[in-house]
Protein backbone atom coordinates (compact mmCIF):
# COMPACT_ATOMS: atom_id res chain seq x y z
CA UNK A 1 0.00 0.00 0.00
CA UNK A 2 1.46 3.54 -1.00
CA UNK A 3 1.02 5.84 1.58
CA UNK A 4 1.00 9.62 2.14
CA UNK A 5 3.87 9.74 4.08
CA UNK A 6 5.29 10.02 7.44
CA UNK A 7 3.76 10.46 11.01
CA UNK A 8 5.11 14.32 11.70
CA UNK A 9 3.57 15.65 7.95
CA UNK A 10 0.19 14.62 9.59
CA UNK A 11 1.02 15.25 13.38
CA UNK A 12 -1.06 18.19 13.98
CA UNK A 13 -0.01 19.40 17.42
CA UNK A 14 3.91 19.39 15.21
CA UNK A 15 1.89 21.04 12.57
CA UNK A 16 1.00 23.98 14.31
CA UNK A 17 3.99 24.62 15.32
CA UNK A 18 5.55 24.11 12.01
CA UNK A 19 2.58 26.67 10.79
CA UNK A 20 3.91 29.17 13.60
CA UNK A 21 7.98 28.86 12.15
CA UNK A 22 7.19 28.80 8.42
CA UNK A 23 4.73 32.04 9.00
CA UNK A 24 7.95 33.84 10.75
CA UNK A 25 10.44 32.66 8.78
CA UNK A 26 8.10 33.93 5.33
CA UNK A 27 7.71 37.37 7.08
CA UNK A 28 11.61 37.53 8.21
CA UNK A 29 11.81 37.09 4.55
CA UNK A 30 9.54 39.71 3.48
CA UNK A 31 11.11 42.27 5.81
CA UNK A 32 14.91 41.14 4.76
CA UNK A 33 13.41 42.00 0.89
CA UNK A 34 12.21 45.55 2.38
CA UNK A 35 14.95 46.45 4.67
CA UNK A 36 17.49 45.87 1.40
CA UNK A 37 20.25 48.12 0.83
CA UNK A 38 19.68 48.55 -2.51
CA UNK A 39 22.60 48.26 -4.99
CA UNK A 40 23.73 51.37 -6.91
CA UNK A 41 25.11 50.27 -9.95
CA UNK A 42 28.56 52.87 -10.55
CA UNK A 43 28.87 52.89 -14.30
CA UNK A 44 32.10 54.09 -16.05
CA UNK A 45 30.92 55.41 -19.14
CA UNK A 46 33.87 55.73 -22.13
CA UNK A 47 32.69 58.38 -24.21
CA UNK A 48 34.34 58.30 -27.17
CA UNK A 49 33.66 60.51 -30.31
CA UNK A 50 34.08 59.42 -33.93
CA UNK A 51 35.36 62.44 -35.60
CA UNK A 52 37.82 62.32 -33.26
CA UNK A 53 37.88 66.15 -32.21
CA UNK A 54 37.40 65.41 -28.40
CA UNK A 55 39.74 62.76 -26.67
CA UNK A 56 38.19 59.66 -25.37
CA UNK A 57 36.54 60.62 -21.64
CA UNK A 58 36.08 58.40 -19.01
CA UNK A 59 32.83 59.77 -16.80
CA UNK A 60 31.50 58.03 -13.65
CA UNK A 61 27.52 58.06 -13.45
CA UNK A 62 24.40 56.29 -11.38
CA UNK A 63 22.64 56.17 -14.35
CA UNK A 64 23.69 54.44 -17.88
CA UNK A 65 23.57 56.65 -20.92
CA UNK A 66 20.81 55.70 -23.88
CA UNK A 67 21.28 56.51 -27.24
CA UNK A 68 20.14 60.20 -28.03
CA UNK A 69 21.24 61.25 -24.64
CA UNK A 70 23.41 64.72 -24.77
CA UNK A 71 26.22 65.08 -23.08
CA UNK A 72 28.71 68.02 -22.06
CA UNK A 73 32.40 67.25 -22.16
CA UNK A 74 34.93 69.60 -21.73
CA UNK A 75 33.65 72.75 -23.94
CA UNK A 76 31.77 70.36 -26.54
CA UNK A 77 28.62 68.81 -26.09
CA UNK A 78 28.15 65.25 -27.82
CA UNK A 79 25.10 63.13 -28.56
CA UNK A 80 25.20 59.55 -27.84
CA UNK A 81 24.69 57.45 -30.77
CA UNK A 82 25.68 53.45 -29.48
CA UNK A 83 26.16 52.18 -25.87
CA UNK A 84 28.22 48.98 -25.80
CA UNK A 85 28.73 46.91 -22.49
CA UNK A 86 32.79 46.42 -22.18
CA UNK A 87 33.00 44.48 -19.47
CA UNK A 88 30.05 42.87 -17.76
CA UNK A 89 28.79 43.94 -14.87
CA UNK A 90 30.91 42.99 -11.68
CA UNK A 91 29.18 43.66 -8.31
CA UNK A 92 28.45 47.34 -8.16
CA UNK A 93 30.55 48.24 -11.22
CA UNK A 94 29.79 48.22 -14.67
CA UNK A 95 31.84 49.36 -17.51
CA UNK A 96 30.42 50.96 -20.77
CA UNK A 97 31.45 52.45 -24.00
CA UNK A 98 29.38 55.25 -25.05
CA UNK A 99 30.22 55.78 -29.07
CA UNK A 100 29.08 59.82 -29.29
CA UNK A 101 29.03 62.59 -32.36
CA UNK A 102 29.70 66.04 -31.90
CA UNK A 103 26.44 68.24 -31.61
CA UNK A 104 26.47 70.86 -34.01
CA UNK A 105 26.16 74.54 -32.57
CA UNK A 106 23.31 76.66 -34.18
CA UNK A 107 25.66 79.37 -36.16
CA UNK A 108 25.19 82.93 -35.77
CA UNK A 109 23.59 85.00 -38.38
CA UNK B 1 -3.89 64.52 -16.43
CA UNK B 2 -1.92 61.41 -17.02
CA UNK B 3 -3.00 58.44 -19.37
CA UNK B 4 -1.41 54.93 -17.58
CA UNK B 5 -2.24 51.84 -19.79
CA UNK B 6 -2.35 48.31 -18.61
CA UNK B 7 -2.15 45.35 -20.78
CA UNK B 8 -3.36 41.89 -18.92
CA UNK B 9 -4.76 41.65 -15.65
CA UNK B 10 -3.02 38.59 -14.30
CA UNK B 11 -0.87 38.81 -11.31
CA UNK B 12 1.20 41.60 -12.30
CA UNK B 13 -1.11 43.95 -14.02
CA UNK B 14 -4.16 43.19 -11.86
CA UNK B 15 -1.27 44.30 -8.98
CA UNK B 16 -0.55 47.57 -10.97
CA UNK B 17 -4.18 48.15 -11.33
CA UNK B 18 -5.38 48.28 -8.32
CA UNK B 19 -2.08 50.50 -6.88
CA UNK B 20 -2.72 52.38 -9.56
CA UNK B 21 -6.31 52.86 -9.10
CA UNK B 22 -6.78 53.22 -5.69
CA UNK B 23 -3.90 56.40 -5.64
CA UNK B 24 -4.23 58.14 -8.59
CA UNK B 25 -7.23 56.83 -10.23
CA UNK B 26 -9.55 59.72 -9.45
CA UNK B 27 -6.89 62.50 -11.03
CA UNK B 28 -5.64 60.51 -13.43
CA UNK B 29 -6.91 58.02 -16.23
CA UNK B 30 -6.01 54.42 -15.90
CA UNK B 31 -7.02 51.60 -18.83
CA UNK B 32 -7.17 47.99 -18.40
CA UNK B 33 -7.56 46.12 -21.48
CA UNK B 34 -7.65 42.36 -20.41
CA UNK B 35 -8.90 39.37 -23.03
CA UNK B 36 -10.91 38.03 -20.38
CA UNK B 37 -13.55 40.06 -17.96
CA UNK B 38 -12.02 38.36 -14.48
CA UNK B 39 -8.81 37.56 -12.92
CA UNK B 40 -7.56 33.95 -12.44
CA UNK B 41 -5.87 32.81 -9.54
CA UNK B 42 -3.92 30.83 -12.00
CA UNK B 43 -1.96 28.49 -8.01
CA UNK B 44 -5.09 26.71 -7.47
CA UNK B 45 -5.63 25.32 -11.55
CA UNK B 46 -4.28 22.59 -9.90
CA UNK B 47 -7.27 21.77 -8.02
CA UNK B 48 -9.24 22.39 -10.52
CA UNK B 49 -8.12 20.12 -12.56
CA UNK B 50 -8.62 16.89 -10.10
CA UNK B 51 -12.09 18.38 -10.44
CA UNK B 52 -11.48 18.99 -6.03
CA UNK B 53 -12.38 23.54 -6.74
CA UNK B 54 -15.16 24.51 -8.26
CA UNK B 55 -13.71 27.14 -11.03
CA UNK B 56 -15.82 30.14 -9.86
CA UNK B 57 -13.80 29.74 -6.75
CA UNK B 58 -10.81 31.00 -9.11
CA UNK B 59 -12.38 33.58 -10.58
CA UNK B 60 -12.45 37.57 -9.54
CA UNK B 61 -14.98 39.40 -12.00
CA UNK B 62 -12.72 42.93 -12.86
CA UNK B 63 -15.32 45.12 -13.85
CA UNK B 64 -17.02 45.85 -10.61
CA UNK B 65 -13.57 46.13 -9.08
CA UNK B 66 -12.42 48.74 -11.23
CA UNK B 67 -15.45 50.94 -11.15
CA UNK B 68 -14.80 50.92 -7.23
CA UNK B 69 -11.16 51.82 -8.07
CA UNK B 70 -11.96 54.75 -10.78
CA UNK B 71 -9.89 52.24 -13.30
CA UNK B 72 -11.48 52.27 -17.08
CA UNK B 73 -11.94 48.38 -17.81
CA UNK B 74 -12.22 47.55 -21.41
CA UNK B 75 -12.60 44.38 -22.33
CA UNK B 76 -11.01 43.07 -25.26
CA UNK B 77 -7.23 42.21 -27.06
CA UNK B 78 -4.33 44.66 -28.03
CA UNK B 79 -2.83 43.79 -30.58
CA UNK B 80 -0.53 47.00 -31.62
CA UNK B 81 1.47 49.01 -29.84
CA UNK B 82 2.50 52.51 -31.68
CA UNK B 83 5.22 53.75 -28.91
CA UNK B 84 6.09 56.75 -31.03
CA UNK B 85 2.39 58.29 -31.56
CA UNK B 86 2.16 56.77 -27.75
CA UNK B 87 -1.40 54.84 -28.19
CA UNK B 88 -2.35 51.06 -28.58
CA UNK B 89 -5.30 49.32 -30.58
CA UNK B 90 -7.52 47.02 -29.19
CA UNK B 91 -10.23 44.84 -30.67
CA UNK B 92 -13.50 44.66 -28.16
CA UNK B 93 -13.91 41.18 -27.06
CA UNK B 94 -17.80 42.00 -28.32
CA UNK B 95 -16.64 42.00 -31.29
CA UNK B 96 -16.59 45.59 -32.46
CA UNK B 97 -14.20 47.60 -34.09
CA UNK B 98 -11.02 47.73 -33.56
CA UNK B 99 -10.21 50.59 -30.76
CA UNK B 100 -7.29 53.22 -30.54
CA UNK B 101 -6.57 53.94 -26.59
CA UNK B 102 -3.92 56.69 -25.47
CA UNK B 103 -1.15 56.29 -22.94
CA UNK B 104 1.89 57.96 -21.54
CA UNK B 105 2.64 55.63 -19.47
CA UNK B 106 2.38 51.81 -21.06
CA UNK B 107 2.16 48.32 -18.82
CA UNK B 108 2.58 45.19 -20.71
CA UNK B 109 1.74 42.59 -18.35
CA UNK B 110 0.43 40.43 -21.05
CA UNK B 111 1.71 37.25 -19.24
CA UNK B 112 3.01 34.28 -21.53
CA UNK B 113 2.06 33.05 -24.72
CA UNK B 114 1.72 28.81 -24.41
CA UNK B 115 3.54 27.90 -27.30
CA UNK B 116 1.84 24.76 -28.10
CA UNK B 117 3.29 24.58 -31.68
CA UNK B 118 6.70 24.25 -30.02
CA UNK B 119 5.90 20.61 -30.12
CA UNK B 120 4.10 18.32 -31.82
CA UNK B 121 1.47 16.68 -30.79
CA UNK B 122 1.68 18.50 -27.16
CA UNK B 123 -1.88 20.58 -25.46
CA UNK B 124 -5.34 20.04 -25.33
CA UNK B 125 -6.80 21.66 -28.59
CA UNK B 126 -4.67 19.52 -31.20
CA UNK B 127 -2.66 17.76 -29.44
CA UNK B 128 -3.33 14.55 -27.07
CA UNK B 129 -2.25 15.84 -23.80
CA UNK B 130 -3.68 17.74 -21.15
CA UNK B 131 -3.05 21.94 -19.47
CA UNK B 132 -3.39 23.21 -15.84
CA UNK B 133 -2.54 26.56 -17.37
CA UNK B 134 -6.01 28.31 -18.34
CA UNK B 135 -9.19 27.76 -16.76
CA UNK B 136 -10.94 26.11 -19.48
CA UNK B 137 -7.77 23.56 -20.03
CA UNK B 138 -7.75 22.88 -16.34
CA UNK B 139 -11.57 21.86 -16.62
CA UNK B 140 -11.21 20.05 -19.71
CA UNK B 141 -8.24 17.96 -17.54
CA UNK B 142 -10.51 17.05 -14.73
CA UNK B 143 -13.19 15.72 -17.08
CA UNK B 144 -10.69 13.78 -18.76
CA UNK B 145 -9.16 12.73 -15.54
CA UNK B 146 -12.63 11.13 -14.22
CA UNK B 147 -12.78 9.24 -17.11
CA UNK B 148 -9.43 7.59 -16.43
CA UNK B 149 -10.67 7.14 -12.59
CA UNK B 150 -13.59 5.10 -14.55
CA UNK B 151 -11.64 3.16 -16.15
CA UNK B 152 -9.27 2.43 -13.23
CA UNK B 153 -12.77 1.42 -10.70
CA UNK B 154 -13.38 -1.22 -13.76
CA UNK B 155 -9.71 -2.49 -13.23
CA UNK B 156 -7.47 -1.11 -15.92
CA UNK B 157 -4.24 0.03 -14.96
CA UNK B 158 -3.29 4.08 -15.86
CA UNK B 159 -0.13 5.40 -16.38
CA UNK B 160 0.16 9.12 -15.75
CA UNK B 161 2.74 11.07 -16.57
CA UNK B 162 3.00 14.75 -15.32
CA UNK B 163 5.99 17.05 -16.40
CA UNK B 164 7.01 19.39 -18.67
CA UNK B 165 6.49 19.01 -22.72
CA UNK B 166 9.25 21.23 -24.19
CA UNK B 167 12.73 21.15 -23.89
CA UNK B 168 12.77 24.78 -23.15
CA UNK B 169 9.82 24.89 -20.82
CA UNK B 170 9.45 26.37 -17.08
CA UNK B 171 6.74 26.33 -14.42
CA UNK B 172 7.98 22.79 -13.51
CA UNK B 173 6.48 23.73 -9.67
CA UNK B 174 2.62 23.75 -11.03
CA UNK B 175 3.45 20.25 -12.83
CA UNK B 176 4.71 19.03 -9.32
CA UNK B 177 1.44 20.04 -7.35
CA UNK B 178 -0.72 18.45 -9.81
CA UNK B 179 1.55 15.14 -9.80
CA UNK B 180 0.99 15.43 -6.30
CA UNK B 181 -2.37 16.26 -6.00
CA UNK B 182 -3.29 13.22 -8.36
CA UNK B 183 -1.37 11.03 -6.39
CA UNK B 184 -3.37 12.24 -2.84
CA UNK B 185 -6.47 12.23 -5.02
CA UNK B 186 -6.36 8.62 -6.38
CA UNK B 187 -4.77 7.21 -2.84
CA UNK B 188 -8.07 8.93 -0.99
CA UNK B 189 -10.36 7.01 -3.82
CA UNK B 190 -8.25 3.88 -3.05
CA UNK B 191 -6.94 3.54 -6.52
CA UNK B 192 -3.15 4.58 -6.19
CA UNK B 193 -2.48 0.99 -6.41
CA UNK B 194 -3.90 0.76 -9.95
CA UNK B 195 -1.76 3.76 -11.06
CA UNK B 196 1.54 4.75 -12.30
CA UNK B 197 3.39 8.02 -11.81
CA UNK B 198 6.02 9.63 -13.76
CA UNK B 199 7.64 12.91 -13.90
CA UNK B 200 9.36 13.62 -16.66
CA UNK B 201 11.35 17.14 -16.89
CA UNK B 202 14.06 19.07 -18.54
CA UNK B 203 15.32 20.06 -14.86
CA UNK B 204 19.05 19.31 -14.89
CA UNK B 205 18.78 17.26 -11.51
CA UNK B 206 15.26 16.38 -9.80
CA UNK B 207 14.08 19.56 -7.71
CA UNK B 208 15.59 21.92 -9.69
CA UNK B 209 12.59 23.56 -10.51
CA UNK B 210 14.13 26.02 -12.86
CA UNK B 211 15.76 28.09 -9.86
CA UNK B 212 19.21 26.11 -9.69
CA UNK B 213 17.73 24.17 -7.02
CA UNK B 214 17.51 24.86 -3.51
CA UNK B 215 20.19 24.20 -1.00
CA UNK B 216 18.64 25.04 3.11
CA UNK B 217 19.47 24.11 6.54
CA UNK B 218 17.66 21.65 9.01
CA UNK B 219 19.67 20.55 11.92
CA UNK B 220 22.82 22.18 11.00
CA UNK B 221 23.46 20.41 8.26
CA UNK B 222 22.90 21.62 4.53
CA UNK B 223 20.24 19.75 2.17
CA UNK B 224 19.09 19.86 -1.51
CA UNK B 225 16.12 20.29 -2.97
CA UNK B 226 17.30 17.13 -5.10
CA UNK B 227 17.32 14.80 -2.12
CA UNK B 228 14.08 16.44 -0.61
CA UNK B 229 12.23 15.62 -3.96
CA UNK B 230 13.65 12.11 -4.38
CA UNK B 231 12.54 10.96 -0.97
CA UNK B 232 9.23 12.14 -1.77
CA UNK B 233 8.77 10.56 -4.66
CA UNK B 234 10.48 7.55 -3.22
CA UNK B 235 7.94 7.78 -0.54
CA UNK B 236 4.99 7.92 -2.53
CA UNK B 237 6.14 5.61 -5.51
CA UNK B 238 6.64 8.07 -7.84
CA UNK B 239 9.02 7.46 -10.41
CA UNK B 240 11.34 10.48 -12.38
CA UNK B 241 12.72 10.96 -15.75
CA UNK B 242 14.73 14.17 -15.48
CA UNK B 243 17.26 15.94 -18.11
CA UNK B 244 14.67 15.03 -20.94
CA UNK B 245 13.74 17.00 -23.60
CA UNK B 246 9.91 16.40 -24.90
CA UNK B 247 10.11 16.62 -28.72
CA UNK B 248 6.97 14.79 -29.91
CA UNK B 249 3.86 13.49 -28.75
CA UNK B 250 1.64 11.16 -30.22
CA UNK B 251 -1.97 9.11 -28.56
CA UNK B 252 0.55 6.71 -27.46
CA UNK B 253 3.85 7.84 -26.70
CA UNK B 254 6.42 11.01 -25.49
CA UNK B 255 9.26 11.24 -27.66
CA UNK B 256 12.03 13.03 -26.19
CA UNK B 257 16.01 13.50 -26.40
CA UNK B 258 18.30 13.37 -23.69
CA UNK B 259 21.47 15.08 -22.28
CA UNK B 260 23.51 12.89 -24.07
CA UNK B 261 21.40 13.15 -27.12
CA UNK B 262 19.85 9.80 -27.20
CA UNK B 263 16.53 9.58 -28.66
CA UNK B 264 13.88 7.49 -26.58
CA UNK B 265 10.25 7.14 -25.56
CA UNK B 266 7.89 7.15 -22.72
CA UNK B 267 4.94 5.81 -22.77
CA UNK B 268 1.43 7.03 -21.26
CA UNK B 269 -2.08 7.06 -20.67
CA UNK B 270 -2.43 10.53 -19.47
CA UNK B 271 -0.26 13.28 -19.59
CA UNK B 272 -0.23 17.02 -18.63
CA UNK B 273 2.62 18.29 -19.58
CA UNK B 274 3.53 22.33 -19.49
CA UNK B 275 4.91 24.11 -22.49
CA UNK B 276 7.52 26.19 -23.65
CA UNK B 277 6.69 30.35 -22.73
CA UNK B 278 6.77 32.92 -25.33
CA UNK B 279 6.12 36.81 -25.03
CA UNK B 280 2.62 37.49 -26.03
CA UNK B 281 2.67 38.36 -29.84
CA UNK B 282 1.73 42.52 -29.87
CA UNK B 283 3.03 44.18 -33.00
CA UNK B 284 5.11 47.05 -32.29
CA UNK B 285 4.89 49.53 -35.12
CA UNK B 286 6.75 53.00 -35.29
CA UNK B 287 6.06 56.60 -36.67
CA UNK B 288 6.32 55.37 -40.53
CA UNK B 289 4.41 52.00 -40.10
CA UNK B 290 7.61 50.12 -39.56
CA UNK B 291 7.61 46.84 -37.62
CA UNK B 292 9.98 47.77 -33.91
CA UNK B 293 9.28 44.94 -32.61
CA UNK B 294 12.90 44.04 -32.19
CA UNK B 295 13.49 47.40 -30.63
CA UNK B 296 11.34 46.10 -27.78
CA UNK B 297 11.80 42.35 -27.75
CA UNK B 298 13.78 39.71 -28.26
CA UNK B 299 13.68 36.74 -30.04
CA UNK B 300 11.01 35.14 -27.67
CA UNK B 301 9.30 37.88 -27.86
CA UNK B 302 9.46 39.15 -24.43
CA UNK B 303 10.10 42.89 -23.13
CA UNK B 304 13.76 43.93 -23.06
CA UNK B 305 14.09 46.03 -19.80
CA UNK B 306 16.79 47.48 -18.20
CA UNK B 307 18.80 44.26 -17.37
CA UNK B 308 22.17 43.53 -19.24
CA UNK B 309 21.45 41.04 -21.89
CA UNK B 310 23.65 38.37 -23.89
CA UNK B 311 25.87 38.06 -20.73
CA UNK B 312 27.18 34.14 -20.60
CA UNK B 313 25.61 31.81 -17.97
CA UNK B 314 29.06 32.01 -16.10
CA UNK B 315 29.42 35.55 -15.90
CA UNK B 316 25.49 36.29 -15.63
CA UNK B 317 26.51 33.90 -12.37
CA UNK B 318 28.24 36.57 -10.96
CA UNK B 319 26.26 39.37 -12.09
CA UNK B 320 23.43 40.40 -9.67
CA UNK B 321 22.93 43.57 -11.37
CA UNK B 322 22.82 42.52 -14.56
CA UNK B 323 19.14 41.28 -13.88
CA UNK B 324 16.36 43.97 -14.12
CA UNK B 325 15.49 46.62 -11.39
CA UNK B 326 12.93 48.63 -12.68
CA UNK B 327 11.52 46.72 -15.64
CA UNK B 328 11.68 49.77 -17.84
CA UNK B 329 12.08 49.28 -22.04
CA UNK B 330 15.58 51.02 -21.99
CA UNK B 331 14.55 52.60 -25.79
CA UNK B 332 11.05 53.76 -25.01
CA UNK B 333 11.22 54.76 -21.47
CA UNK B 334 7.25 54.97 -20.85
CA UNK B 335 6.72 51.57 -21.31
CA UNK B 336 7.39 49.00 -18.35
CA UNK B 337 6.95 45.14 -18.64
CA UNK B 338 6.09 43.08 -15.19
CA UNK B 339 5.67 39.35 -14.56
CA UNK B 340 6.14 36.77 -17.29
CA UNK B 341 6.36 39.73 -20.12
CA UNK B 342 10.02 40.83 -19.14
CA UNK B 343 12.79 39.45 -20.86
CA UNK B 344 14.85 38.13 -18.04
CA UNK B 345 18.78 38.25 -18.99
CA UNK B 346 19.27 34.88 -18.72
CA UNK B 347 18.68 30.74 -17.21
CA UNK B 348 19.01 30.78 -13.53
CA UNK B 349 19.37 26.90 -14.45
CA UNK B 350 22.32 25.61 -16.10
CA UNK B 351 22.10 25.14 -19.29
CA UNK B 352 22.76 22.58 -21.42
CA UNK B 353 23.55 21.67 -25.37
CA UNK B 354 23.11 18.18 -26.23
CA UNK B 355 25.23 16.70 -28.90
CA UNK B 356 22.70 17.16 -31.52
CA UNK B 357 22.54 21.33 -30.95
CA UNK B 358 19.26 21.16 -28.98
CA UNK B 359 19.54 23.55 -25.95
CA UNK B 360 17.71 21.69 -23.23
CA UNK B 361 17.21 24.08 -20.03
CA UNK B 362 14.58 24.95 -17.61
CA UNK B 363 13.73 28.98 -17.96
CA UNK B 364 13.45 30.62 -15.46
CA UNK B 365 10.19 30.57 -13.68
CA UNK B 366 8.22 33.93 -12.56
CA UNK B 367 5.64 33.00 -10.11
CA UNK B 368 3.01 34.91 -8.54
CA UNK B 369 4.19 36.50 -5.71
CA UNK B 370 7.47 37.49 -7.99
CA UNK B 371 4.79 38.98 -10.96
CA UNK B 372 2.77 40.47 -8.02
CA UNK B 373 5.66 42.12 -6.43
CA UNK B 374 7.20 43.67 -9.92
CA UNK B 375 3.43 44.72 -10.65
CA UNK B 376 3.77 46.99 -7.37
CA UNK B 377 6.89 48.36 -8.08
CA UNK B 378 6.08 49.35 -11.51
CA UNK B 379 2.63 50.64 -10.39
CA UNK B 380 4.74 52.08 -7.40
CA UNK B 381 7.20 53.83 -9.86
CA UNK B 382 4.76 55.29 -12.53
CA UNK B 383 2.53 56.93 -9.54
CA UNK B 384 5.82 58.56 -8.82
CA UNK B 385 6.53 59.61 -12.63
CA UNK B 386 3.08 61.32 -12.26
CA UNK B 387 3.22 62.68 -9.43
CA UNK B 388 6.91 64.44 -8.92
CA UNK B 389 8.44 62.70 -11.82
CA UNK B 390 11.03 60.64 -10.45
CA UNK B 391 11.70 56.33 -10.36
CA UNK B 392 12.13 55.66 -6.29
CA UNK B 393 11.98 51.83 -6.38
CA UNK B 394 13.56 49.26 -7.34
CA UNK B 395 13.88 45.55 -6.90
CA UNK B 396 16.03 42.25 -8.79
CA UNK B 397 14.95 39.34 -8.64
CA UNK B 398 18.73 38.49 -6.97
CA UNK B 399 16.98 40.51 -4.18
CA UNK B 400 13.75 39.50 -4.19
CA UNK B 401 12.06 37.02 -1.65
CA UNK B 402 9.58 34.56 -2.82
CA UNK B 403 7.77 32.24 -1.11
CA UNK B 404 6.02 28.95 -3.19
CA UNK B 405 3.23 26.69 -1.25
CA UNK B 406 3.28 23.79 -3.62
CA UNK B 407 0.14 21.80 -2.67
CA UNK B 408 0.66 18.18 -2.51
CA UNK B 409 -3.19 17.15 -0.73
CA UNK B 410 -6.07 19.83 -0.93
CA UNK B 411 -7.06 18.91 2.42
CA UNK B 412 -6.64 20.87 5.49
CA UNK B 413 -7.40 17.81 7.72
CA UNK B 414 -5.32 15.37 5.75
CA UNK B 415 -3.53 17.10 3.24
CA UNK B 416 -0.42 18.61 2.90
CA UNK B 417 2.03 20.99 1.02
CA UNK B 418 5.61 21.63 0.48
CA UNK B 419 6.62 25.23 1.06
CA UNK B 420 9.45 26.63 -0.64
CA UNK B 421 10.64 29.80 0.89
CA UNK B 422 13.88 30.86 -1.25
CA UNK B 423 15.49 34.48 -0.64
CA UNK B 424 16.51 35.40 -3.01
CA UNK B 425 15.07 34.21 -6.03
CA UNK B 426 18.01 34.17 -8.38
CA UNK B 427 20.88 33.28 -6.05
CA UNK B 428 22.85 36.17 -5.32
CA UNK B 429 26.75 34.77 -4.93
CA UNK B 430 28.68 38.38 -4.14
CA UNK B 431 25.76 38.70 -1.27
CA UNK B 432 25.71 35.13 -0.16
CA UNK B 433 29.06 34.23 -0.22
CA UNK B 434 28.40 30.83 0.67
CA UNK B 435 28.91 28.66 -2.70
CA UNK B 436 24.59 28.45 -3.23
CA UNK B 437 23.58 32.25 -3.50
CA UNK B 438 21.08 32.16 -1.29
CA UNK B 439 20.53 33.01 2.77
CA UNK B 440 20.35 29.83 4.68
CA UNK B 441 18.78 31.20 7.48
CA UNK B 442 15.71 32.08 5.45
CA UNK B 443 15.82 29.67 2.35
CA UNK B 444 13.63 26.84 3.48
CA UNK B 445 11.59 23.56 2.00
CA UNK B 446 9.48 21.44 4.32
CA UNK B 447 6.39 18.83 3.53
CA UNK B 448 3.55 19.03 5.70
CA UNK B 449 0.10 19.78 6.73
CA UNK B 450 1.11 23.45 8.05
CA UNK B 451 1.92 24.53 4.07
CA UNK B 452 -1.33 22.99 3.25
CA UNK B 453 -2.61 25.43 5.82
CA UNK B 454 -0.79 28.59 4.63
CA UNK B 455 -1.73 27.39 1.14
CA UNK B 456 -5.59 27.49 1.78
CA UNK B 457 -4.69 30.98 3.71
CA UNK B 458 -2.82 32.50 0.81
CA UNK B 459 -5.51 31.54 -1.87
CA UNK B 460 -8.37 33.10 0.60
CA UNK B 461 -6.02 36.30 0.81
CA UNK B 462 -5.43 36.76 -2.79
CA UNK B 463 -8.80 36.76 -3.67
CA UNK B 464 -9.32 39.24 -1.03
CA UNK B 465 -6.95 41.23 -2.13
CA UNK B 466 -7.87 41.01 -5.84
CA UNK B 467 -11.05 42.24 -5.06
CA UNK B 468 -9.52 44.92 -3.51
CA UNK B 469 -11.50 45.03 -0.44
CA UNK B 470 -10.62 47.02 2.85
CA UNK B 471 -7.23 46.40 4.01
CA UNK B 472 -5.90 44.86 0.94
CA UNK B 473 -2.84 46.53 0.86
CA UNK B 474 -1.58 45.26 4.27
CA UNK B 475 -1.27 41.84 2.21
CA UNK B 476 1.89 41.16 0.68
CA UNK B 477 2.08 40.53 -2.94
Amino acid sequence: MISNGSFWINFKIYQLWRFLVLNFKILKGVEHSKRLRRFVIKYKVSYVVNSGEQPPTIINTSKPPQPGDRVQLGRNEVEVTEVHLSIPPRGEFCFLQATCKLVEKPTKN
Amino acid sequence: MAKVVIIGAGFAGHTAAIYLGNKIGQDHEITMVNKFDYFLYLPSLIWVGIGRMKPEKVRVPLKSIYDRINVRFVHGTASEVHPDGKFILAKKSNGSDTIRIDYDYLILATGPRLNWDGTKGLGPADGYTQSVCWLGSAINSSKVYCEYLDRMRFGERIKFVIGVGHPESTCQGAAFEYLMNIHYDLLKLGLRDRADLLWLSNEPVLGDFGVGGIHFKKRGAIHTSENFIREIFRKYNIKWEVQKGVKEINENNIYWEDYSGNYGKTTYDFAMLIPQFRGVQLKYVDKDGEDISRKITNDSGFVLVDGFYGLPYESLHYAPEAWPAIYQNPTYRNIFAAGIAFAPPGPISVPHTTPNGTQITAAPPRTGMVSGIIGRLVAKNIIGLVQGNKISYQERMTEMFTACIASTGNSLWSGSAVSVIVYPVVPNYLRFPNGYGRDESITHLEIGLSSAWIKRIIHTTMMYKARSRFGWQLIPE
